[in-house]
């Protein structure tokens, strides 16, 4: 019997020295009958990386050494995690799975439009670099801090800081996503410098400035969503082929969609507005109810967000960490992340 | 193991597989392919869930199956509306919710439906209380209403959009909104419905904005009546001031076109607009109802044939959106889905106590900021300066009501008053005297003679954010319309978990004892019709000083607890000056000053400290009682007289408390033997305090109230308690 998958998509930040080689490794780990697919997709991705002058994702992934300077400058972190993304979520054994539904985590908002085949493999290779260079280059920054507990519920004491924090920088500062246990915060460096030392040290390393960061899913990036929507028109989106649940929490339809309204969205509202990643789980999981919630690579750091906003809703009897851990401890993980070996091999196709 | 599947749908799916599906309606460049995939979503969505809650109930799971099985057109009723136009839905309304909620990012609709379906208590709006369409977020309030109660509140609500505008007030719905109202062809004829329509007529007619979009959904059936042939054209179509639209449901193109330009209709003239929707109606009236039994087998076949849902999927394969496998292969998807959404629902938590499910009857508190600074002295003198020669003396219960009204409508800027003779004439017994030339006639308004609408109105402006006031001018004449009250007013906070409120202070004139004026209807003294309602506050003065004091503590009420208070304003007291004799002005009293504390609530009022009886008693009662109690005083018996003041809830603990050491109670209540509040004192008093307490009671006979003086001949007297409490206080029983 099939089961139903809900499939999420990671964003900035996930391709790091653990997962450097991974890609290739992954293909080569496939089974025969989908690698030949995977290695065909993987070489458009790099032809169109050619043709844009930039160094190909499979010249990134397996490079000797995992260079902070290379691997996490904008266009080739994105491309990165967007080759890793797809490239999983085409693995996916589909005689087991029933994909009933993709999101994305910011970044991987674009990597599930991919996946829903909302735009073709070079047009998505050549969006997700060309939106990097364009929001990366933007001002502000962006940093992060826990709004849960260390049983990931929510702690109302580190909530109220964040909303005196936003409240004192009105309009400097903003909530850029919510990203499950953590605010995502987002604003003029200003701002966020003064934001993060304000806020009390917390679980050791927060607030954490994210590097290279600038004020993404906020009006600071009111320039780049401009230009992102001349670049990219409405031609260039085509209907998705799997529902799609939005940095809203909005489903986008099959087997026809509004593609202006699409275009819009995708490279206007969500790149200046918050991205509210917690809302599109547990929306798309209270709508389409799946078995599993499939997360795609690179790494496993999605893990967590995820279970938090599951707790956040207090979805299927999960109330805290523990219990999560517990049902998760289950032959097979309601929750199932590709970038954990075991985890993987219930997923993809001939592994498990 | 695929997700069982309701017998019917199996057949539809077949019929598109074997490509046996009607022709394609000419659907012009209406809708985009976009959209009418959109639609479509809706529709099945919402054919499916009533599907879906028939399984439900057979596995115990659901227990509400009334659907909305062949309405499905009015999906492209909310696709022509605005997700804050308030929409006031009947039951059949499953697709026009899915689609609104569309409108809305973050929405869950199949979900929140489905836990509505199984009854639990984390369905978001009812929090497990009623199979309702309602919520917050999509500006649908939750009805239960099953014969039109409704209608007279949007019809308010549209009054209030239009009201709140002029009177530059932030309501819950902006000013450019219209309300929406559905309801079917059956309820078409009921006298609710008709009295709103009649409102909103009569209302446009005089050039009030009145946004008001009525759809009527006509399947052609109440439960197992027939409606005539042509019967809701020929009601709906020549109404005063009321434009008609008409569209066929089994064309979503169509009816989206029509819904369109109606809504822009009202929207842009502020004037009320009728969507007369054919529709049809499947799977009989609800779960249990075989319609085989009172319809022939061709005429259920015809209705099929005209099934909205089988006509858009004749536009899907016909704009290529779909072939008849990929679509069939869809419906069993999203079939799948649905189910698998219902599974998760079914095992949602339930309300498991009586206290659970009682604790949304009363709203939710605002917090104090919600009462505004009272006037300061200056602006006060300004504001008497009408009534100077009367101010700072003593006055009737009139006066002293209306002085505060003053008072109140200058505190608090959201207070609007309206009702029958209520303006310039100042009601019937000049209770709200010169409000109307001190706030304008945006806030002390005329009614149309109809309860219903006058309630229906100030539920719809408590809705959009006003204290309303309304005036029912005499008791008699709530009967008619006390179902806006009971089973709207009284029940918005409960079916809606707190979420929605319509806060307001109905005050009533009513009780007997008029002298020379009227008979049954001038003098009812039955308001047993309130006392049984969970949630409503009656508060009843029997003085001036008390009046005003109350009438304080009811606006203080429905300003922060959200509630629903009546003021039930003793007529025959509102004049009285005189307490034991001709001139002697023992009934006159001072005006309160503002900064004076109202009593707490339920707290009644206490004269004198004799311990050797209580006569306890309220209104005209306790009024002949204080006669009687200087006549008991004359004999040498040292009696206490309690007011109680808050007749609902009877708060026993307080009135036992102001009892002190008391051991007879002789309760005097001038409302009829059977039904009145006595019996509800007399049974607390024996139940709570078994053993403690020697009880009478002096009541008005089980009878109507004649005409002239035979009225006293059923009424209690001021002898009658004198000669009761001697009985007592020598010892008797009797």
């Amino acid at each position: 019997m099939k089961k139903t998958a809900l499939v999420v998509c990671p964003g900035r930040g996930t391709y790091n020295k653990p997962e450097l080689g991974s890609i290739s490794a992954n293909i080569a780990a496939s089974s025969p009958k989908i690698k030949e697919d995977l290695q065909s997709v993987l070489a458009t991705i790099d032809a169109e990386r050619e043709q844009q002058g930039l160094m190909t994702v499979s010249e990134l992934d397996q490079a000797k050494l995992f260079k902070t300077s290379l691997h996490q400058k904008p266009e080739h972190a994105a491309a990165l995690i967007y080759a890793a993304g797809y490239l999983d979520f085409l693995s996916i054994d589909r005689e087991q799975y029933d994909v009933v539904a993709l999101t994305g985590n910011s970044m991987g908002w674009y990597t599930a439009m991919a996946c829903a085949e909302a735009w073709s493999v070079p047009t998505s290779t050549r969006l997700v670099t060309s939106m990097a260079q364009l929001t990366a280059g933007g001002a502000g920054a962006q940093f992060i801090y826990p709004i849960v507990d260390a049983n990931w519920r929510p702690d109302p004491q580190r909530i109220a800081l964040v909303e005196e924090q936003l409240a004192k920088h009105q309009g400097e500062l903003f909530r850029s996503i919510n990203y499950g246990g953590y605010a995502v915060l987002a604003g003029t460096e200003a701002a966020c410098g003064a934001a993060v030392k304000a806020l009390p040290t917390a679980d050791e390393r927060f607030p954490m400035v994210l590097p290279g960061h600038a004020a993404f899913h906020t009006s600071i990036m009111a320039d780049a969503a401009a230009t992102a929507q001349e670049t990219w028109p409405v031609a260039a989106f085509q209907t998705p082929q799997t529902p799609l649940v939005d940095g809203r929490g909005q489903a986008w339809l099959t087997p026809a969609t509004d593609l202006r309204a699409l275009q819009r969205y995708t490279l206007g509202h969500q790149v200046t507005e918050t991205y509210d990643f917690s809302k599109s789980v547990q929306v798309a999981v209270k709508e389409f109810a799946p078995d599993h919630i499939i997360l795609l690579g690179p790494g496993s750091g999605l893990g967590g967000a995820v279970a938090q906003a599951l707790i956040e809703m207090q979805w299927q009897g999960l109330t805290d960490k523990a219990s999560f851990s517990e049902r998760q401890a289950q032959a097979k993980p309601y929750v199932l992340s590709m970038g954990l070996p075991e985890q993987r091999a219930l997923v993809t196709a001939g592994q498990s | 193991m695929a997700a069982a599947m309701h017998p019917w749908l199996g057949e539809f799916i077949q019929r598109i597989e074997q490509q046996d599906l009607p022709r394609a309606q000419a659907a012009g460049g209406i809708l985009s392919e976009a959209e009418l995939v959109e639609l479509f979503d809706s529709q099945l969505a919402s054919r499916l869930l009533d599907l879906q809650s028939r399984l439900m109930q057979a596995a115990g799971q659901s227990f509400y199956t009334i659907g909305s099985s062949g309405h499905e057109a009015n999906a492209a009723v909310a696709k022509a509306m605005r997700v804050t136009d308030p929409a006031f839905l009947h039951y059949r309304s499953g697709a026009f919710f899915l689609q609104r909620a569309k409108q809305k990012p973050g929405s869950t609709p199949l979900y929140d439906m489905l836990l509505s379906f199984a009854a639990s208590s984390d369905d978001p709006i009812s929090g497990g209380r009623h199979k309702v369409l309602g919520s917050l977020d999509l500006h649908i309030p939750p009805q239960t209403s099953t014969i039109a109660s409704h209608v007279p509140k949007a019809m308010g609500t549209a009054f209030a959009i239009g009201l709140s505008k002029r009177l530059q007030h932030h309501g819950t719905w902006p000013h450019d909104a219209i309300a929406m109202c559905s309801f079917g062809d059956a309820s078409a004829n009921h006298s609710t419905a008709l009295g709103a329509i009649n409102s909103a007529s009569w209302a446009a007619y005089q050039q009030i904005p009145m946004p008001l979009l009525f759809v009527c959904e006509d399947n052609g059936l109440g439960i197992s009546t027939h409606t005539p042939q042509g019967w809701i054209q020929q009601q709906l179509s020549q109404r005063p001031a009321l434009k008609y639209f008409f569209a066929d449901g089994s064309n979503l193109a169509e009816t989206y076109l029509v819904a369109q330009q109606a809504a822009d209709y009202v929207r842009q003239k502020r004037k009320p607009a009728m969507l007369h929707l054919r529709t049809i109606r499947l799977f009989g009236h609800a779960g249990a109802d075989a319609e085989v039994a009172y319809r022939s087998k061709q005429e259920i076949a015809r209705d099929a044939e005209r099934d909205p849902l089988l006509h858009t999927c004749a536009a899907l394969i016909s704009r290529d959106l779909f072939t008849h496998e990929s679509l069939a292969a869809y419906i069993r998807q999203q079939q799948e889905r649905i189910a698998r959404v219902a599974q998760q629902a079914a095992q949602q938590p339930k309300l498991e106590t009586a206290e659970q499910v009682m604790a949304s009857i009363v709203p939710p508190k605002r917090d104090e900021s919600a009462v505004p600074a009272p006037l300061n002295a200056p602006q006060r003198e300004q504001l008497f300066k009408f009534d100077k020669h009367n101010y700072g003396k003593r006055q009737h219960l009139a006066k002293l009501l209306n002085w505060s009204l003053h008072d109140l409508m200058a505190q608090y800027g959201n207070i609007v008053m309206c009702g029958e003779d209520i303006a310039k004439k100042g009601g019937v017994y000049h209770v709200t005297q010169h409000l109307m030339e001190a706030f304008g006639p945006n806030r002390v308004l005329n009614t149309v003679l109809d309860e219903q609408s006058i309630l229906g109105l100030a539920i719809g402006m408590a809705q959009q954010g006003f204290i309303a006031m309304p005036e029912i001018q005499f008791l008699a004449y709530v009967h008619n319309a006390e179902d806006q009250i009971r089973g709207e007013a009284a029940t918005l906070s409960f079916f809606s978990n707190g979420k929605y409120t319509n806060p307001m202070v109905i005050r009533i004139a009513g009780l007997a004892y008029q002298r020379g004026f009227g008979g049954h209807f001038h003098n009812d003294n039955s308001f047993a019709v309130f006392r049984d309602i969970p949630g409503v506050i009656v508060l009843c003065p029997s003085n001036g000083h008390d009046g005003a004091l109350l009438m304080r503590q009811a606006v203080r009420l429905a300003a922060v607890e959200q509630r629903v208070v009546i003021m039930l304003e003793p007529i025959a007291l509102y004049m009285t000056r005189d307490l034991h004799s001709e001139g002697d002005g023992g009934w006159l009293c001072d005006y309160p000053d503002p900064a004076q504390p109202v009593p707490e609530l339920g707290e009644p009022g206490v004269h004198g400290d004799g311990e050797e009886l209580a006569i306890v008693s309220y209104g005209n009662g306790y009024y002949l009682s204080r006669q009687a109690e200087a006549k008991l005083a004359q004999a040498g018996h040292k009696v206490r007289v309690l007011d109680i003041r808050c007749l609902v809830p009877l708060h026993t603990d307080k009135i036992v408390a102001a009892l002190g050491n008391c051991k007879k109670v002789l309760i005097v209540d001038e409302c009829r033997r059977r039904g009145s509040l006595s019996e509800e004192l007399i049974t607390a008093l024996h139940e709570d305090y078994a053993g403690r307490f020697v009880t009478q009671r002096i009541t008005a006979e089980d009878s109507f109230i004649p005409l002239g003086k035979a009225a006293y001949t059923v009424l209690p007297s001021t002898d009658g308690i004198v000669e009761k409490a001697q009985t007592m206080l020598q010892g008797g029983q009797a």
